[in-house]
């Protein structure tokens, strides 16, 4: 039980400062020590293949990609706002945490009670037969994506004369 | 019972030469001319289902729908004669219209709305089934909110938004009467609903709604503030056609489902006290359409008693009434047209000495307030003398009272209106004489008045003709 | 694989990947997107009505009627876009349409909750892009409002998806409403779950306390993107899936509406109604009053949702495909008041009526049909749900609901007082009518507001009537 209290509040910790840095890098940093927290946690609780995924993913790779971009940005002072956020987002965090415990007590109980998720086939046959046409969505997130970049970051040439 | 195709005539043709007229531009024909053939074909339509009920037959068209909302027409004895009085007077109307409306950008829409709203009215008088009434009364409710803002100015479609508001509130009143009913019965056909015990929350419904589009207290604020319309608008939608709308569903509703006495004591009351506040406002208003808007308030009142008091004389007298009243309100309000054309001013204080301008206009007035007094032997005499008999024929002193009250200060509203503007003041003078004025305008306001006075010396034939109804 | 995923899903999908590299031939773009949504229109139009297919029958024929609501409101958006939308990336353009309507699609013709959430991640990623595609401050402020509630949204609805996983060990609709009627499952739990999901989705839809991203979202997007998302995003997204839930919880009920959710769905739907509709007076931009009454009128829909009785919830989906027809039309007459008048601004433009007559007129029909008014079709969506709420013994919502149309009414006519019903001011004097191009699309409106209307038992029969005879 201790372990998990630890991991928890590291995560969360490591995911509030992973907002609230200035330095993008140390951002990017955070977000990688909170998803490693993330994935302990998922390995203490019997899902080996769900932390190895979250490990890799995004410990590594996203992890990797925030670096390599970051280090491409020139990263001006001027472009960053001191936002009320920085500094009453623990507060804030604390505060919901306080009351969920209070007033969810009754409501935990009930959730943490259940597990019936026992699923009889492997990971790989859920993915590609059950679970395909997910992956097709999956698929279509990925397009949406490019193409979402691709049109917020394109060549701007109408950015001059707009008829909004 | 049979499919009458003939029926839709008068509901199809005005409601499709709305659409033809709004492209009139386009096919460069005068609009004014298009709408008041289409009345006039609208009116011999209506005529040709006297040779039916006559004979007792009434046409129906009947087309099945699921939910409850059956296409339902039927050209009975009580429809026919409330279709024939709108169309006759709707005629009358666009011919005055041809003088008054200038050949301005807004006249193809007013040609449009005003064939629009006679498609929907005569829809109206005629449908059996409560929802396809309800549609109908909404669609008159639209022509008339474009109508009523014709001028375009600021205050105009302020007081256009605000009728529409205050009808469109008043009809979803009526809207849920007719889903209680729905409910309970699962049919809305006004024949399949003769004789069940309606629900008093549903009767009360629909009276608030009737109530609200035929302006009784407190739901008339409306009415007088409609009074920034063209004149003949006013006098289409506030004398002869849209007010009518709302007492001839009450009498049509409640004459297949009748109310009990409580309730019918509850309207009687209702509508008297209606009577003497307009009245008492016509005494003290000085804007000439809106002292003749309050007759209007005044006046449907006397119809409501006709009708709420269940005799056969009343009901009667209350079709009578809405003939008689649609004649002569009309022509004051189309004289009122004329008089302001002529005064340039709404304000009676203003006004006198007008006959000597205006001497056609003036006996034609004169003519139609002596029917809206009832002064014998004007057709409005025969209508009142017969609603206020069926008032005593209730049995309650009160109500018989208020109404004769009622009748009272018409007389002394109208003669004090008649008097400032016609002859008081006697140094005013005028630069536009009736010379002046269109020839339309001058002799559609000659008929009306002279209608007057025959409707009562030949009151025999409408009569003949409604006593079959009860 | 089936049919429809190949041709609701990975068609767009292909064609958006294919549309994404032509910038420079806008025609061409234009014209995959448009053949793409055509078919998708013929093909489930031909399926209903024409081959008579029993697949159609409850659920599946709700996710037919929303298919052709997507298919009409992408068709009409698509080509009214390619004359009024005035950029150099038209091809990217199309290809996030394509990629949201693949989307769409997908929400409404999968029967698993997981599902629902990975399409409803690419509606949303498309709807980002969309919106803040002209990069200026107004639009990118608006997407990242949207970002972040719906974001918030994504959060909540993954959650009672996995809780739903940990309790029943699946996660489609048909396991969540086997958890429901039999005793199997803690109710209290089944109420989290529920409680979860529906306040995602209530975000996704706009209804109050969660409809702030609404109206700067519309009014940041430019006018084609703001006609497509208050048209048919906001419905899918949200409403779609609130009236599915619902259907699992009238089974239940049995028609007894006990279940508190449900009647907290109603409440929340009632509450939006009024706010939207107060909100919506006193705004003075025509696109922000617009969004207003969006809001208000999926208030509607979730009040008839949260009854879940079979008329109501045959008057929630008419509803929902109404305020498609006659909302897209809306805007798309601010696009062409924007271009012809050069502004949004109510208080500026004065008049107009008698110089843009087709947009005065098609403007009328398409309030007067939000507000209810006979003979056109928002008349008989209302009378059902007022219907449903009366039966129910619902009357205070039945009458609150009836009057405020009133409010809509209200706000509807005062727009229509100074822009179109008034004097021509004389700045705008010289204004004239939107080119027929433009018009078009919201003819095709007009007429089926006007069509379904008067023909209103028919379509009844032809598309309600399966749906909810499955329900009795």
């Amino acid at each position: 039980m201790i372990e998990y209290i630890i991991l928890i509040t590291l995560l969360l910790v490591s995911g509030a400062a992973a907002i609230m840095f200035k330095n993008m890098l140390y951002a990017a940093m955070g977000l990688a020590v909170c998803s490693i927290m993330l994935a302990f946690v998922m390995f203490k609780l019997n899902a080996p293949w769900a932390g190895v995924f979250e490990l890799s993913v995004c410990a590594g790779l996203i992890t990797v990609l925030f670096a390599s971009t970051v280090s491409m940005v020139k990263t001006d002072k001027k472009y960053f706002v001191q936002s009320k956020m920085s500094k009453y987002l623990p507060l804030a965090v604390i505060i919901f945490g306080l009351i969920l415990l209070s007033f969810g007590k009754p409501f935990l109980t009930v959730l943490m009670a259940e597990h019936k998720a026992h699923v009889s086939q492997s990971v790989g046959d859920i993915i590609w037969n059950v679970r395909f046409k997910d992956l097709i969505a999956q698929l279509a997130i990925l397009v949406a994506g490019v193409v979402a970049i691709k049109a917020f970051f394109g060549k701007h040439s109408d950015e001059v004369e707009e008829k909004k | 019972m049979y499919y009458f195709p003939s029926l839709l005539y008068p509901i199809l043709l005005p409601i499709l030469g709305s659409l033809f007229i709004a492209y009139n531009k386009k096919l460069s024909i005068r609009p004014s001319v298009v709408a008041v053939i289409i009345a006039a074909l609208v009116f011999v339509s209506n005529i040709y289902f006297i040779s039916f009920t006559n004979h007792g037959i009434s046409p129906e068209i009947f087309l099945p729908m699921s939910l409850g909302f059956n296409f339902f027409m039927q050209a009975d004895l009580m429809s026919v004669f409330m279709a024939l009085t709108s169309s006759f007077l709707s005629l009358i109307i666009l011919i005055y219209c041809l003088g008054y409306i200038k050949k301005d950008e807004y006249e193809t829409e007013f040609y449009s709305m005003a064939i629009l709203f006679l498609g929907a009215m005569m829809g109206l008088v005629y449908s059996m089934n409560l929802m396809w009434l309800f549609i109908f009364w909404e669609i008159t409710a639209i022509a008339s909110w474009r109508l009523v803002g014709y001028f375009r100015a600021d205050a105009d479609t302020l007081k256009a938004n605000k009728t529409f508001l205050i009808t469109m509130g008043g009809a979803l009143f009526l809207l849920l009467g007719i889903i209680i009913i729905l409910l309970n019965f699962q049919t809305l056909d006004l024949n399949k609903l003769q004789g069940q015990a309606i629900p008093t929350l549903a009767v009360v419904f629909i009276i608030i709604g009737a109530f609200s589009k035929s302006a009784i207290f407190p739901f008339s604020t409306w009415l007088p503030d409609a009074g920034v319309a063209p004149s003949p608008v006013t006098a289409m939608l506030h004398a002869a056609v849209l007010v009518k709308i709302g007492v001839f569903a009450f009498a049509k509703i409640f004459h297949y489902i009748p109310l009990d006495v409580d309730m019918s004591t509850l309207v009687l009351y209702m509508t008297g006290i209606s009577s003497l506040i307009a009245g008492g406002a016509a005494l003290i208003e000085t804007n000439i359409k809106r002292i003749i808007a309050y007759s209007t308030i005044s006046q449907i009142g006397f119809i409501f008693l006709g009708f709420a008091t269940y005799t056969q004389i009343g009901f009667v007298g209350g079709m009578l009434f809405i003939l008689m009243h649609g004649i002569s309100k009309a022509g004051l309000f189309l004289a009122a047209g004329t008089i302001e054309h002529t005064a340039h001013t709404k304000d009676i204080s203003k006004m006198g000495n007008l006959f000597k301008a205006i001497p056609i206009t003036g006996v034609a007035f004169g003519l139609c307030a002596l029917s809206v007094m009832g002064i014998p032997p004007f057709g409005g005499f025969f209508s009142k003398m017969m609603v206020i008999k069926s008032a005593a024929g209730f049995g309650n002193p009160v109500i018989f009272t208020i109404f004769l009250l009622g009748a009272l200060l018409t007389i002394l509203y109208l003669t004090r209106l008649f008097y400032l503007v016609f002859f008081g003041s006697p140094t005013k003078s005028y630069k536009e004489t009736e010379k002046g004025t269109s020839n339309w305008m001058v002799y559609s306001v000659l008929t009306l008045g002279v209608l007057s006075l025959i409707s009562g010396l030949l009151v025999k034939f409408p009569l003949k003709f409604l006593i079959n109804v009860f | 694989m089936d049919l429809i995923f190949i041709n609701f899903i990975l068609l767009p999908l292909i064609a958006a990947v294919v549309t994404a590299f032509l910038n420079n031939k806008s025609k061409l773009a234009n014209g995959i997107c448009v053949a793409v949504f055509g078919y998708h229109l013929l093909y489930i139009l031909h399926n209903i009505l024409v081959a008579k297919t029993a697949f159609y029958t409850g659920m599946n024929m709700l996710s037919g009627i929303m298919l052709i609501a997507i298919a009409l409101v992408a068709l009409t958006v698509a080509v009214f876009s390619y004359f009024a939308e005035s950029t150099n990336r038209k091809g990217i353009y199309y290809a996030l349409m394509l990629i949201l309507v693949a989307g769409m699609n997908g929400i409404v013709s999968t029967g698993d909750f997981f599902s629902i959430y990975i399409f409803l991640e690419v509606v949303a990623v498309a709807s980002f892009a969309l919106i803040a595609f002209y990069n200026n401050p107004l639009s990118t402020e608006g997407a990242i409002k949207y970002f972040y509630l719906s974001a918030f949204a994504s959060i909540l609805i993954i959650l009672s998806v996995s809780l739903l996983f940990v309790f029943t060990g699946d996660t489609s609709f048909t396991a969540l409403q086997n958890a429901m009627t039999s005793n199997a499952t803690n109710p209290t739990a089944l109420n989290i779950i529920l409680g979860l999901m529906v306040v995602g989705f209530m975000v996704k839809t706009g209804l109050v306390p969660f409809h702030t991203w609404t109206p700067d979202a519309y009014q940041g997007a430019s006018t084609s993107v703001s006609a497509i998302l208050a048209g048919i995003v906001t419905k899918v997204a949200g409403a779609y899936m609130l009236i599915r839930i619902a259907i699992s919880l009238g089974i239940i009920n049995d028609g007894i509406k006990t279940n508190s959710v449900g009647f907290a769905i109603m409440v929340f739907g009632l509450i939006t109604i009024l706010v939207g509709a107060i909100a919506a007076m006193k705004q003075n931009n025509f696109k922000r009053m617009l969004a207003f009454s969006s809001v208000s009128q999926m208030g509607y829909i979730a009040l008839a949702a949260g009854l879940a009785t079979p008329l109501a919830l045959a008057g929630a989906v008419f509803h929902l495909f109404n305020h498609a027809t006659f909302k897209t039309p809306l805007f798309f007459n601010a696009r062409a008041l924007e271009q012809q008048a050069g502004s949004c601004d109510i208080d500026k433009l004065k008049g107009l009526g008698t110089k843009m007559p087709y947009t005065a007129w098609s403007s009328i029909v398409a309030m007067l049909s939000t507000a209810g008014l006979p003979p056109l079709s928002g008349f008989w969506s209302k009378v059902l749900i007022i219907a449903a709420l009366w039966e129910a013994g619902f009357h205070t919502f039945a009458i609150v609901a009836l009057f405020a149309s009133l409010l809509t009414l209200a706000y509807f006519i005062n727009f229509q007082r100074t822009v179109f019903f008034g004097k021509v001011s004389p700045e705008l004097k010289n204004v004239k009518e939107v080119g027929f191009k433009y018009l078009l699309p919201v003819f095709v409106f007009v007429i089926l507001i006007v069509g379904i209307g008067l023909a209103f038992t028919t379509c009844f029969e032809t598309f309600i009537e399966p749906f909810i005879r499955f329900l009795t």
